[in-house]
C-alpha cells in the first residue's frame, strides 16, 4: 500500500513539473505568435481535456506501444518499450493534465494588461524578457492554479495510466489503480485506507496552494 | 531638428494623419479625448505601425515605409510615461528603476538608481512596492525609471491626470525641472488647457486626426 502512495506522489510530482515547463512554455507561444493553423493548434491540445481517458490511453499506444509510431523507433534503437513500466504512467498523467495547465496559464497571461507589456518593451526589455520578469510573474496566481489542476488531475489519473502502463502489483500500481483493484477482489478495508489517504493528499494540496496563491506579492 | 515625425494611419472609421518637426523642447499635443493623440505617441514609440509615414529621431530613421524600416520599440531608446500603471506591482520602487536601466553595467546602475532616487524625492521609499506609495511618488518614480537610461525622448501621456490638484502642481514643476535637467524632445499629452499652457514651449492642436493648430 505505502509503495502505491510513494509511486503516486512519484509520478504525479514528475508529471506536473514536466506539465508545468511544457504548458507555460506553450502558452507562452499560443499567447506571442501568430500563424496559420494556430486554432488546430490549441484544439489538438485541448482535446485530452474532453476525450475519455481511455481513447488518450488507445492514442498512447498507438504512438508509444512497441509497433507504435514511435515506440518502434524507440524499440529498435534501444530494446526498451515504455508501455507497462512506471515511465508510462507519467506519460499518460502528462498528457491528461497538460490541457489544464495550458488553458489556465494562458488565460492568466491574457489578463495581465498590455500597457505592462508595452511599458517593458519601451525600457528595451525583449519579449522573452518581458514575459519572463513582467508577465509571469503578474500571472502567477493564474499559472500556480494551472499547476495545482495539473497535479490534482494528475494524482487522480486512471483511465489512460490502465492503458499504456498496466496495473502491475509494486510496479505500475498508482493509488486510483490500487484503489481499483483492492474493489474488484473486495478488499475493502484497504480500498477505504487508500481512499482516505487520496482524499488528504489532494485536499491539503489544493490547501496549500491556495494558501500560497492568495499571498500579495 | 531633432526629431521630425509624418504618420498616416487608418482605423475603423478614424484616421490619423499627422506631420511635425520639433527641437529638445517639450511639445503639448492638446485636444479632447479620441483625436489621435495617444496614438501618435504609439506611433513614435513603434508600439503601432502606421500604414505609411517616416520618423527620424536624431539624425537616426526608425521608420520609413517607402523604405521598409521599422524599428521596434526596444531599439528606439524613447522614454514613455503611461497614463495608468506606469510601475510594475510587483517590484520596489527601487526595482522599477533598475527595470529601466537596462543595458547599464551592474554597478553603474546601482550608482544611477541611487542618483535618481535621490534627486526624484524618492529617499526612503525605494523598498515600497507600488500600492504602498502616493500616486504622485509612483509617477516621480515612473519618470525616475524612464529616464535613468538617459533616453533620447520622452513621451509622456497625461502622466498627471489621475492625480488631484495640488499634487498635479508639484509634478508640473518637476516636469519643467526634468525639462531643463535633460535636453531632450518631450512630447506630453493631455487635454487639460491649463496644463498645455503652462508646460508647452510649442502647442499641437489636435482635432479627429489631424493637427489643426500651429504646425512645423
Amino acid at each position: 500500500m505505502l509503495q502505491s502512495i510513494i509511486l503516486s506522489l512519484q509520478v504525479a510530482s514528475i508529471a506536473t513539473i514536466l506539465v508545468a515547463i511544457v504548458g507555460l512554455a506553450i502558452a507562452y507561444f499560443l499567447t506571442t505568435k501568430k500563424f496559420p493553423g494556430k486554432e488546430l493548434v490549441e484544439v489538438f491540445f485541448t482535446l485530452p481535456l474532453v476525450l475519455p481517458p481511455t481513447v488518450v490511453g488507445y492514442y498512447l499506444i498507438i504512438l508509444f506501444g512497441r509497433n507504435g509510431f514511435l515506440g518502434k523507433l524507440i524499440y529498435n534503437y534501444t530494446g526498451w518499450t515504455i508501455m507497462f513500466t512506471w515511465y508510462a504512467a507519467i506519460l499518460a498523467s502528462f498528457v491528461v493534465s497538460l490541457p489544464l495547465m495550458i488553458k489556465a496559464s494562458q488565460a492568466a497571461i491574457e489578463s495581465v494588461d498590455k500597457t505592462m507589456i508595452d511599458s517593458s518593451y519601451m525600457l528595451g526589455h525583449s519579449q522573452f524578457d518581458t514575459y519572463l520578469k513582467v508577465v509571469f510573474p503578474l500571472a502567477k496566481k493564474g499559472i500556480i492554479a494551472g499547476i495545482v489542476l495539473s497535479f490534482a488531475r494528475a494524482i487522480g489519473e486512471f483511465g489512460a495510466t490502465l492503458m499504456v502502463a498496466g496495473n502491475i502489483p509494486g510496479r505500475t500500481d498508482t493509488m486510483p489503480l490500487a484503489i481499483y483493484g483492492y474493489t474488484a477482489t473486495g478488499d475493502w478495508k484497504s480500498a477505504h485506507i487508500m481512499v482516505i489517504i487520496l482524499t488528504l493528499i489532494s485536499g491539503i494540496f489544493l490547501y496549500t496552494a491556495n494558501r500560497f496563491s492568495k499571498r500579495n506579492f | 531638428m531633432v526629431m521630425h515625425a509624418k504618420f498616416m494611419k487608418q482605423f475603423k472609421g478614424f484616421k490619423v494623419d499627422v506631420e511635425f518637426k520639433m527641437g529638445n523642447e517639450l511639445l503639448v499635443l492638446f485636444g479632447p479625448s479620441g483625436t489621435g493623440k495617444s496614438v501618435t505617441l504609439k506611433m513614435i514609440a513603434g508600439l503601432i505601425t502606421p500604414d505609411s509615414g517616416h520618423f527620424k529621431l536624431q539624425d537616426k530613421e526608425f521608420y520609413n515605409h517607402s523604405k521598409g524600416v521599422n524599428a521596434k520599440p526596444q531599439e528606439r531608446s524613447i522614454g514613455y510615461v503611461f497614463q495608468n500603471h506606469s510601475l510594475f506591482p510587483h517590484m520596489t520602487v527601487r526595482e522599477n528603476i533598475l527595470f529601466g536601466a537596462k543595458g547599464l553595467e551592474y554597478n553603474q546602475s546601482q550608482i544611477d538608481a541611487d542618483s535618481m532616487i535621490e534627486s526624484f524625492n524618492l529617499t526612503g521609499l525605494e523598498n515600497k512596492y507600488p500600492h504602498e506609495i502616493s500616486g504622485g511618488q509612483g509617477q516621480r518614480a515612473a519618470l525616475a525609471m524612464c529616464l535613468i537610461r538617459k533616453p533620447k525622448a520622452l513621451l509622456l501621456d497625461e502622466p498627471f491626470s489621475a492625480l488631484d490638484t495640488p499634487l498635479r502642481h508639484k509634478m508640473r514643476q518637476s516636469l519643467k525641472d526634468i525639462r531643463e535637467k535633460f535636453n531632450i524632445p518631450m512630447i506630453l499629452v493631455t487635454h487639460d488647457s491649463e496644463e498645455a499652457k503652462l508646460l508647452g514651449d510649442r502647442i499641437l492642436y489636435y482635432d479627429n486626426g489631424t493637427i489643426t493648430g500651429p504646425q512645423l
